[in-house]
């Protein structure tokens, strides 16, 4: 089972990079967000970022057709 | 070094080195340290403090020239507005808690807009205003530093999502597990709590069952963080990814003993008029400064107060009847009432470091007026509490009190001793009026009609 196996968090590392940035340091705040929550965020963040950002270009693809459609039509009643 | 004025420091302020919250002449003051001068300017400067307070999110302050008890690590004084009073996460129904976390999170949302993040998400850093849930913490923000993962997920799940799926998919009981561990439900004892088909849930196969498994994984501390990193869209997808967890959790009050007990009762409509109308009289001729209605059920009577404008707090055992009320709440836009879980006969402890970080129910008295309708046979013959006692606690609590007294002839107390032998020969009116004529002076009494129960208006004696 996949929870079994937590391993593959270290060899999802590399791929993980394409959504992220090398750290120059540790964080600095107070709270101590523990190693293995650092860990799963970035797994977790891999996969819904990836989905995330599939979202955000698909919404501005349709707000794009909906405003040129909307200004066609605009124009169109104008024209009358 | 300087000693600490620490007479003056809030007992629960000293985990964050960022400031702490001090009482100067009964105002509450916050320190904001020098070392947190750079993200309290970028929080003021940005707009997102107007932002967030103009949305009812965050606590507006002043700043302000008072005499810090640190002035060597001081960089300013703010005096926020006040909390008038602080209720705690397992004070909380569902839907409060839940409110609580969608606050949070459409708080950090708005922070990346403005280049900052919270680097804090404890409950006990929100608490409800008007109706609302507010952060009250000004220190918890954070310039965002672009490729670091959330400080604060941890604290997210173990605060808000485990309790919340805890009481969602198990028990709305397990709520009462915030009042042991302090810094949220740990993530493995969730974890094994829930039940199975919590993990074909991708939210919470994730952020609960597979974030407890990494912990227990990484928990010999051997693993360089500085390796770790997240993009921005994996930041934002993973807030979005708690949002729609959070959202999709639901309870529903139905079923308890409580939720439906004026569905219940032995009252009759004309009683059931008349012990309104008896309690708002009192109100008016007491006209109290704020009101904690004990045992208030839906808070069918807590509105009596809370219409008048007066701000009241009511208290139920049931969290299907809290859940309710607050529902009701909500609904209604109401402003002055909060409604909060609370069983009278355990009542919230001080709790944390020197049992100081959280208040108990007394160090937050008193209340200028109490009620307490229908309570007193379930906590004398219910919970077998002398009526002495009862009368004590009580008056540690406020200086009015308007009490219901119900006698063993009525059909509720009748139900309380079906199965169980007798052994209160001294529950009955005189008993009543003796023990509580101890604490306080009665005032008035009146018998509701077509009932054998007395409403009576008392007065703590000076």
């Amino acid at each position: 089972m996949v929870i079994e196996h937590i391993n593959y968090l270290q060899a999802l590392q590399p791929g993980i990079a394409a959504f992220g940035f090398p750290l120059s340091s540790t964080t600095q705040a107070y709270l101590d967000p523990g190693t293995g929550s650092l860990a799963v965020q970035m797994v977790i963040g891999a996969a819904v970022g990836a989905l995330f950002t599939a979202r955000v270009f698909w919404r501005r693809v349709t707000s794009f057709f909906k405003r040129t459609c909307f200004d066609r039509s605009r124009d169109g009643k104008t024209g009358n | 070094m300087e000693r600490l004025a620490t007479s003056t420091i809030v007992p629960s302020s000293f985990r964050d080195p960022s400031g702490f919250l001090f009482r100067q002449d009964g105002t509450l003051y916050r320190q904001v340290n020098s070392s947190y001068r750079d993200n309290y300017e970028h929080l003021m400067a940005s707009g997102l403090y107007v932002n967030l307070t103009n949305a009812g999110l965050l606590i507006p302050h002043e700043e302000v020239d008072v005499a810090s008890p640190r002035p060597d690590i001081a960089y300013k004084v703010v005096r926020p507005d006040l909390v008038p009073f602080v209720s705690y996460p397992y004070e909380w129904c569902f839907s409060q808690l839940k409110d609580a976390a969608m606050a949070l999170l459409r708080i950090q949302k708005t922070c990346l807009d403005f280049g900052m993040s919270l680097k804090d998400c404890s409950a006990y850093n929100v608490q409800f205003l008007s109706g609302r849930p507010v952060l009250i913490d000004t220190l918890s923000f954070e310039k965002y530093r672009e490729g670091y993962p959330w400080v604060a997920y941890r604290q997210f799940c173990q605060h808000f999502l485990a309790p919340l799926s805890l009481m969602s998919h198990k028990d709305v009981r397990l709520s009462q597990l915030l009042r042991t561990y302090i810094d949220g439900v740990p993530l493995d004892l969730a974890s094994a709590l829930l039940p199975f088909h919590t993990r074909l849930d991708f939210s919470l196969l994730s952020h609960i069952h597979l974030h407890s498994r990494s912990q227990k994984h990484f928990a010999g501390g051997n693993a360089n963080t500085r390796n770790f990193k997240m993009g921005r869209m994996s930041f934002l997808g993973l807030i979005d990814s708690l949002e729609s967890a959070t959202k999709k959790l639901r309870w529903q009050p139905i079923g308890t003993q409580w939720a439906d007990y004026y569905g219940n009762t032995n009252y009759s409509l004309e009683a059931f008029e008349h012990k309104k109308q008896i309690v708002a009289d009192f109100l008016h001729r007491i006209r109290p400064a704020n009101v904690w209605d004990l045992g208030a059920n839906t808070g069918t009577f807590s509105r009596l107060a809370s219409d008048m404008g007066i701000p009241t707090i009511s208290f139920d055992v049931d969290p299907a009847a809290v859940e309710k009320n607050y529902r009701q709440c909500v609904e209604r836009r109401e402003m002055n009432h909060l409604p909060l879980l609370l069983d009278l006969s355990n009542p919230s402890p001080g709790t944390g470091w020197g049992h100081e970080e959280r208040m108990s129910l007394e160090e937050r008295a008193p209340a200028d007026a109490v009620m307490a309708m229908a309570l007193i046979h379930h906590l004398a013959i219910g919970n077998n509490v002398p009526l002495e006692k009862i009368a004590g606690f009580i008056s540690r609590i406020c200086n009015w009190l308007i009490i219901e007294f119900v006698p063993k002839s009525d059909s509720q107390v009748q139900r309380l001793l079906a199965a169980r032998e007798d052994v209160f020969a001294d529950y009955a009116q005189p008993d009543f009026e003796r023990s509580f004529g101890e604490y306080f002076t009665i005032q008035d009494s009146v018998r509701i009609i077509d009932s054998e129960r007395v409403l009576y208006l008392m007065v703590r004696r000076q």
